[in-house]
């Protein structure tokens, strides 16, 4: 027990010694660009109603923040001395103009954005990326991160190579990819135009097409499951060459000219829909 | 009409079997699209809708620079690249000419077809992912090395799926589907390359 109590002693010290926060303020255009990059630790954005810029970071020993620009652009991040594969983690959090174009990156850093109304693209490496919000234009990419998405935005791209993407809302234009992690995207509006493939993980889309709108999903060797509204008009092309078709929508008509995809159609058609596996097999259904 | 739904138009077009209204959007924006012009070109041979293209078609001016930049993005071309490229543009000019000329015949334009045309398209991108390795190769040291073997990992995957589709066109070469997930296979790897390089140069 003393043991114990002389080691939090020693330590404790050291621990808030480690840690040095920094608080920073600016004023910025409603629609401010800013530029910002932590490698480690996370990086936190929240839109807020004000023409002004707050930083707040807790940074690891050796870290320093640096902070510029003007009121209509602005860069900051942390630096350390560290090799870029050892950088102590530090936490930063920005207040920002609602209206921002945020752009982020990031190694092992997760980034979290809510809020922001202007453009937001965000980079990691294996930090988890989270956006919640109405975003004009949201580009997220990781290379192994995980992409959690909530809100709407009329453009969306999302990429990962080995991370997962899990998407929730809108977005008249979408276009996600991975490699390997599984894709789940929970559509609420019509989707115009719609890109969504993979080499190796799942595709699950749930959500409706817009009446002339076009979605294609494809996956080279996983499984594909597409869930339509009951009142969805469209024909569905399915091409798996040797994995297995499920319908589970009743009300799919089904054709198959020869040399070409197996055909679906919902009601008077409309949308286009392509879903193409080499190996997996592919699931239509009627949406819970 | 966009790209992305040109793209899905064109073997259809090609094949004649395209609804006129398609066919007619399709020719207004490949007009005026150097990208899809090459797609139609490597497409295969064009049928009879050639006869309802306009007589003249000027190639666009910024054509080059549409081929160079699918073929390298950052660096100067190495030979192979220059000889796909050296290859679409032939292809490409066979087309103009024969719409310069005002083919009324039905007969096929002689342009590469089946597996050869496959390979033309592979081989532009076979010369982008080399340039871009080198770039990473270059930049390896910026990156973590738990990255570069996410990289290397998902790299691997992607080249089992491009060799898998590959096979499975060989057998069925004129199969619309296969070639797609074939190219995608391709870009995936470009696309995951360059989203590696790019870290690399940023962090």
């Amino acid at each position: 027990m003393r043991d114990a109590l002389l080691l939090l002693l020693l330590v404790s010290p050291l621990q808030l010694a480690a840690q040095q926060s920094v608080e920073r303020g600016l004023p910025a255009s409603a629609t401010v660009s800013i530029r910002a990059y932590n490698l480690a630790g996370s990086i936190r954005v929240i839109g807020w109603d004000r023409d002004s810029v707050h930083v707040s970071a807790s940074l690891a020993s050796g870290s320093r923040l640096y902070f510029g620009g003007s009121r209509t652009a602005l860069k900051l991040g942390v630096e350390a001395d560290a090799s870029p594969g050892a950088t102590p983690p530090s936490q930063l959090v920005l207040q920002v103009p609602a209206g921002a174009r945020v752009w982020l990156k990031s190694a092992t850093a997760g980034a979290d954005v809510e809020g922001i109304s202007g453009e937001v693209d965000v980079s990691t490496v294996s930090g988890d990326i989270r956006v919640h919000g109405e975003p004009s234009l949201l580009a997220a990419e990781s290379m192994e991160g995980s992409l959690d998405i909530d809100g709407s935005a009329s453009v969306l791209r999302l990429k990962s190579a080995g991370g997962s993407i899990h998407f929730e809302g809108s977005a008249g234009d979408l276009n996600v990819s991975t490699v390997s992690g599984n894709i789940q995207l929970d559509v609420s509006g019509p989707v115009e135009t719609g890109r969504v493939e993979s080499v190796t993980g799942r595709i699950a889309w749930a959500g409706p097409v817009g009446p002339a709108g076009s979605l294609d999903l494809q996956t080279h060797g996983a499984h594909i499951q597409l869930a339509l509204p009951r009142s969805q008009g469209a024909e569905i092309d399915v091409s798996a060459f040797s994995g297995k078709v499920i319908n589970g929508f009743p009300a799919a008509r089904r054709s198959a000219p020869p040399g070409k995809p197996v055909r679906y159609v919902l009601g008077n058609g409309g949308a286009h829909i392509a879903v193409r596996s080499l190996k997996g097999g592919v699931t239509i259904a009627a949406e819970q | 009409m966009n790209c992305e739904t040109c793209r899905d138009l064109i073997d259809p077009y090609v094949a004649g079997t395209l609804a006129a209204r398609d066919a007619l959007a399709l020719e207004a924006h490949v007009a005026g699209c150097a990208e899809c012009t090459i797609d139609l070109a490597a497409a295969g041979a064009l049928r009879d809708p050639v006869r309802g293209l306009p007589r003249r078609i000027d190639p666009p001016n910024d054509l080059w620079p549409v081929v160079r930049r699918r073929l390298v993005r950052r660096r100067m071309p190495g030979w192979g690249a220059l000889a796909a490229a050296a290859v679409l543009l032939i292809a490409l000019s066979s087309v103009v000419t024969a719409l310069l000329l005002d083919r009324r015949d039905t007969a096929a334009v002689p342009l590469a077809s089946g597996m050869a045309a496959v390979r033309m398209v592979e081989a532009g991108y076979v010369e982008q992912a080399r340039e871009l390795e080198a770039a990473l190769e270059e930049g390896r040291d910026r990156l973590a090395p738990e990255t570069i073997a996410t990289v290397e990992r998902n790299l691997e995957v992607i080249a089992e799926a491009i060799a898998e589709s590959r096979a499975a066109l060989e057998e069925d070469p004129a199969n619309r589907d296969l070639r797609i997930l074939l190219r995608t296979g391709h870009e995936q790897r470009v696309a995951l390359l360059e989203q590696a390089v790019r870290l690399s140069r940023e962090l």
